[in-house]
């Protein structure tokens, strides 16, 4: 195997968003924290945080921007939904994608460029009210490619499922395509459901709005393709694939009775495959992984 | 701090980078020669789990390599290890996920013994020697599992899922101190009660100090000290009433330790009035 490149210290800005979606489905409030991304001394100056703009995609358009200006002396920042909704009228239906970006100037670049080309996470916050109880899951910003860019399809993997009476389990698709075409069939997710046994149970084929949050009842849909509930207490593993755009994908387990919610991301193939974004190995992993089954 | 402890600190992260590049060199040579030495495969992996009042713990685990390499016929032998809270081993289990199969099963079936109230767990995996052939392409792999924190039957709580791809370490970590903050603020007052867990994943004692700290006078803070055995867990339990710090205000979290251990996100889970209980690494 051809060793890896040295990596190159990027001259400019690798553009990455920090994606989360509305759960009004669930009557839950969202926010979210980011790191407060602070420009070096520079003489004199006073310390400058860079602007944190959150673009809150309806029905598909990026409907609505809200800008913050973070306390540069505040390692974080956090906004929560109805801080971005002030003054915006309610939805018809369906949830909301939030996309959240730093703005910045082309002098950021030698030292933004180093900063977004690493790993930056967030948290995706939840809560029940202002004053009630609230929960969070990290997970990292991700890549924004231009219009027109060919994503590599997403293969998901989700068996860390919940089943039983007092619970309900979801999967959140998050699906940012930005300003590109939206008739490529590249929101398409093919789902093949397995039980723990390795028998495969069903399979569904969704179309995940593009631009949107797309909250995914897992028993619900189990039962549409005949899967009896009796099958559910042995486990199911969905594996996902298709999507050719950026997702971020979420697990949800709700309990019925009180609303309380369990949150984790997904572990994309890198977190199993180390060494994936190699040459020799995405060629051929993806190659086996996407073949007809 | 002095300059002794600079020097020894100094002395500290330099053994650690070290040890890094020689697990790195190990990893390559698997890499290079898995027949002779191996398939590379990171591990283990640790987690925390409770076993208490509020919480069993699940593990979950699939065979993502049958999933990711469809014409593959694979298996993972899972070998799954817990300890104590203070770091003495309990038990351990062996269990082999086939072809497209997938378990989730309570830690304690898994290792096959009785678990404490709460400590580390580990778990890692190797794979049919039959096999490794056609997946040496693929480099590093990395066993990763979810850990499901799974609350007793008819609470108000959902089951709480955590991911952790950290690593334990059969070695010790040298003096290296380091801190640890949070990015979530917390509303002492919508919360009944917090329990924080530091893992300490490694074969040193590890000690330090948790605080909650008042986000906009951040010298105003609460501050506890702990003390966590090697591949033990320190548990601090608090409610912030107590405290006689000021609810309505925003507080963070943050965590001091003596030494880098691999896994510096302590396990914080909050209590709130109706019964309900989340929990996250921030």
């Amino acid at each position: 195997m051809r060793p890896i490149r040295k990596r190159a210290t990027p001259v400019g800005v690798f553009p990455k968003r920090f994606l989360i979606s509305t759960l009004r489905q669930l009557g839950q409030e969202v926010g979210l924290t980011v790191p407060t991304l602070v420009a070096p001394a520079n003489g004199g100056g006073a310390a400058r945080a860079l602007p944190v703009r959150m673009h809150v995609y309806r029905g598909g358009r990026d409907a609505h921007q809200f800008d913050v200006a973070p306390d540069p002396r505040q390692a974080f920042v956090e906004v929560w939904q109805r801080q971005w909704e002030a003054g915006l009228a309610p939805p018809n239906a369906g949830e909301d994608l939030i996309a959240v970006e730093y703005l910045h100037a082309p002098e950021d670049a030698p030292w933004l460029g180093p900063r977004m080309a690493d790993e930056i996470e967030g948290q995706f916050l939840v809560r029940a009210a202002p004053e009630g109880r609230y929960g969070c899951v990290l997970t990292s910003f991700v890549p924004f490619r231009p219009a027109g860019y060919k994503f590599t399809p997403v293969i998901g993997l989700t068996h860390y499922h919940k089943f039983g009476p007092e619970f309900e389990n979801y999967a959140l698709f998050v699906n940012l395509k930005g300003a590109g075409a939206t008739d490529d069939g590249a929101n398409r997710l093919h789902v093949d459901y397995y039980s723990f046994a390795g028998a495969r149970l069903a399979t569904a084929d969704l179309d995940v709005p593009y631009n949107s949050g797309y909250l995914h009842a897992v028993e619900a849909s189990l039962a549409e393709h005949g899967v009896p509930a009796a099958a559910l207490s042995g486990g199911v593993i969905a594996h996902c694939r298709g999507g050719a755009s950026q997702f971020s994908i979420f697990t949800l387990i709700r309990n019925k009775r009180t609303g309380a919610l369990g949150l984790e991301h997904s572990l994309p193939p890198y977190y199993y495959v180390t060494g994936i974004s190699h040459p020799d190995i995405r060629g051929p992993f993806y190659a086996r992984a996407l073949a007809p089954t | 701090m002095t300059a002794a402890t600079d020097v020894r600190a100094r002395l500290g992260k330099a053994w650690i980078k070290a040890g890094r590049e020689i697990e790195r060199l190990t990893y390559r040579a698997k890499i290079a020669r898995p027949k002779l030495l191996g398939p590379a495969i990171r591990g283990p992996l640790v987690q925390l789990y409770r076993a208490d009042a509020d919480f069993t713990t699940e593990v979950a685990f699939v065979n993502y390599l049958t999933f990711y390499l469809l014409d593959a016929d694979i298996g993972i032998t899972v070998t799954v290890t817990a300890y104590d809270r203070n770091g003495k081993r309990l038990g351990s289990g062996r269990h082999r996920v086939g072809r497209k199969q997938a378990l989730q099963r309570p830690l304690a079936e898994l290792v096959d013994a009785p678990l404490d109230s709460h400590g580390l767990f580990t778990v890692e995996a190797a794979y049919d020697a039959a096999a490794i052939d056609g997946i040496a392409f693929l480099g590093q792999t990395a066993p990763q599992f979810m850990t499901l924190f799974v609350p007793k039957a008819d609470g108000a709580t959902a089951p709480q899922i955590l991911h952790s791809h950290k690593g334990f370490q059969r070695s010790g970590v040298p003096f290296s101190p380091c801190r640890w903050e949070s990015p979530v603020t917390e509303r002492l007052a919508a919360v009944e009660a917090y329990s924080v867990f530091v893992m300490n994943a490694c074969r040193s004692k590890l000690g330090g100090r948790v605080e909650l700290v008042d986000v906009a006078r951040p010298d105003a803070a609460w501050r506890t000290d702990y003390h966590a055995p090697a591949w033990g867990v320190a548990r601090i339990d608090l409610r912030p009433a107590a405290l006689g710090l000021p609810l309505d205000q925003p507080f963070r979290f943050a965590c001091d330790f003596d030494r880098r251990t691999p896994h510096r996100k302590p396990i914080l889970f909050r209590r709130f009035a109706d019964g309900s209980i989340t929990g996250n690494h921030s």
